[in-house]
């Protein structure tokens, strides 16, 4: 008996050495930043200034220069100048997206919890946007009375005004010509920067470093809920991919589907998730993570967002044209997978990992 | 190949013997055995009786079984919460992360998770005792003819999967649900680092269960918390079908096999004279559920 107590006491010891006793053998966002190489603070320092701050201050200038545009537009009614507010509202657009992506604002202050989603209306309405527009548009009322709803001050209400498809560029610019459709897309650009100024204040004061856990957990969710709605929302309900349009291609789901720069859109979510995920510049969340054990997740994260923007890039046309090819199915898989990696980071950060004792008998 | 073996028990404050654990059961038997100078535990009769040795060789034996064997074989809480996330999302319609704060959550979590842990626990092991088959694995905890807590861990591979698998399902659809409305904020309450439940029950005794301590908690307690004297009569061969519970007795009190602990002279454990007996060796217990006629 204590021969054999003695033996196997010395194997339980030595395989002991074998294992990590601080995880419990999967992938997953856990870890004591003390003691790793990556520091949260560096980390969580730079993407405030390089990522939240950076982007809301671009996205403010990006705006403020489409009202120029549009003003410019308004004194002047010609292709040239509505090319450049195209141009314009297409720069603007990116940098919103970018900001979406890592809209963290809400979570910190409960007064910016709804700020984008006042200005954004995309899955967030059963309103027909344009059908009361154009009701805006035949009226003599004043613009601003008639305005006064959130949805028609949106991003959604400014692409409509200014890309109505269902009209020729010349049609669009006649219709120009008498000043209140501009008016119109004056109203939303006035209070779309007023609420990213907002936002734009707050992540100026911000100190994403403080604390560690909550940065960590509020960054990981915003990314996967990202992940869920590019590929749900912007790819797959459109391209007939999810389960509520199983088979049911229709371009008129796609984000920007007046001025059909929704592939735009994705690119710019997608490069907002490489700085966050991949910055060669600094630390980055995926180096954060994968410092904390997490190095199959980043390494799939990293390599996925690298093969999305391929993807993306290769489809020539407009996503619109190429809603039932073989590359869009792809890129759907590649965000879905996307989606699982960063879930997984979640959920390999749970503490409720099954300990032998819950396979014990009692 | 990374072998994770959290099984040095005496230092991880998760097992049932972990030292902290012992100390406070240590400490209760000496007040209860001083208040009661009847009481004869710490007895070569029961610490070195044939039971108890077979109890010890077992220990350790398990310890390889299931981390060479079980552990591989066990689905992870964390792949049933991914696949429950995953569901939800793609079956439900969508909504955005519900805004409360942490602490709200966590509390929330944990005691969801400990109410329908504790459940789960009550109904398969109620399950183990009225299914024959089942009752064939289970017997070997049974057999036990002293109880040290070490007999905790007198339970066939079998049973160990059963009871591993039904914690990966059950703390994985809870955190599956919690990690679809909430996201990264979910996590269980901790205090030195071990859920606030484990650490409670563990202190007031958990390991006093698998002794002859008959701490009782009083009538009023028992119908709301399993003592340790309440386990022993579920040991004893005259109330083996009671008290199935691990933590709570309500779930013994719901099912109607509640038993509160009332003061016996002489409770005998084991398998009694009515169910064929499980012999003093580790083949025995690994192999008698698949000899049994």
């Amino acid at each position: 008996m204590k021969n054999f107590l003695v033996t196997a006491f010395v194997i339980v010891m030595t395989f002991t050495g074998c294992g990590d006793n601080a995880y419990d053998g999967e992938t997953g966002l856990v870890g004591n930043s003390s003691t790793i190489a990556v520091s949260a603070e560096d980390t969580f320092k730079s993407l405030g200034s390089t990522v939240l701050a950076q982007n809301s201050s671009n996205a403010v200038t990006t705006l403020k220069a489409l009202q120029l545009s549009s003003a410019t537009l308004k004194s002047d009614v010609s292709s040239a100048n509505l090319t450049q507010v195209h141009n314009d509202f297409k720069n603007f657009m990116m940098a919103y997206k970018a900001v979406e992506v890592t809209y963290i604002a809400g979570d910190y202050e409960s007064s910016l919890s709804d700020t984008l989603r006042l200005m954004d209306f995309f899955h967030n309405t059963n309103e027909d946007i344009p059908g009361q527009l154009d009701v805006v548009l035949e009226s003599n009322a004043s613009v601003n009375d008639l305005m006064f709803k959130n949805s028609l001050k949106s991003i959604n209400a400014l692409e409509y005004i200014l890309y109505n498809r269902e009209l020729s560029i010349e049609a669009l610019l006649a219709l120009m010509q008498n000043g209140r459709l501009l008016e119109m897309a004056d109203v939303c650009i006035s209070k779309m920067i007023t609420r990213l100024e907002t936002i734009e204040t707050f992540y100026s004061s911000f100190v994403f470093e403080t604390n560690e856990e909550t940065a960590k957990e509020n960054l990981s969710n915003i990314l996967k809920d990202s992940a869920f709605k590019l590929k749900e929302w912007r790819i797959g309900d459109a391209a007939g991919l999810t389960a509520k349009y199983k088979d049911s291609v229709s371009s008129e789901r796609l984000e920007y589907r007046f001025s059909h720069l929704s592939l735009e859109a994705i690119k710019s979510i997608l490069v907002t998730h490489k700085k966050v995920m991949n910055d060669d510049n600094s630390n980055d969340f995926g180096d954060y993570a994968a410092a904390r054990q997490a190095q199959s997740e980043v390494q799939t994260i990293r390599t996925t967002i690298d093969e999305a923007l391929v993807l993306v890039e290769s489809i020539e046309s407009n996503l619109e044209a190429k809603l039932t090819s073989s590359e869009v199915e792809t890129l759907y898989n590649k965000i879905d997978v996307l989606q699982d990696s960063y879930l997984g980071l979640i959920i390999g950060a749970l503490n409720v990992t099954a300990k032998i004792i819950e396979a014990d008998g009692d | 190949m990374a072998i994770n073996l959290d099984f040095l028990y005496l230092f991880d404050s998760h097992q049932r013997i972990y030292w902290v654990y012992l100390l406070a059961a240590l400490s209760i038997a000496l007040i209860y055995s001083k208040l009661k100078p009847e009481t004869k535990y710490f007895t070569k009769a029961i610490w070195w009786h044939p039971s108890a040795q077979l109890d010890y060789k077992y220990f350790i034996l398990s310890l390889f079984i299931k981390v060479l064997i079980i552990s591989p074989l066990l689905i992870s809480v964390n792949e049933v919460a991914f696949f429950v996330v995953k569901f939800l999302e793609q079956n439900l319609v969508y909504h955005d992360r519900l805004l409360l704060n942490k602490t709200t959550i966590m509390i929330s979590f944990t005691v969801i998770l400990f109410l329908l842990n504790d459940m789960t626990r009550y109904w398969l092991h109620r399950l183990m005792h009225s299914s024959d088959i089942l009752w064939r694995f289970h017997k070997i905890h049974h057999s036990a003819e002293v109880l040290t807590p070490l007999t905790f861990y007198r339970v066939h591979p079998v049973e160990n999967i059963l009871f591993g698998l039904r914690y990966a399902f059950t703390a994985g659809v809870v955190s599956g649900v919690f990690v679809y409305y909430f996201g990264a904020k979910v996590s269980v309450y901790e205090v030195m680092g071990v859920n606030v439940f484990l650490l409670f029950f563990s202190l007031i005794g958990s390991n006093l269960r698998h002794s002859h301590i008959h701490l009782s908690y009083g009538k009023f307690l028992e119908h709301i918390i399993v003592s340790p004297a309440q386990h022993q009569l579920h040991h004893s061969v005259n109330s083996m079908n009671k008290n199935y519970g691990s933590s709570l007795a309500i779930w013994d009190y719901m099912g109607n096999s509640l038993k509160c602990y009332t003061f016996e002279k002489k409770m005998k454990y084991g398998l009694g004279t009515t169910e064929e007996k499980v012999s003093h060796s580790l083949s025995a217990l690994l192999f008698h559920p698949f000899n049994q006629k």
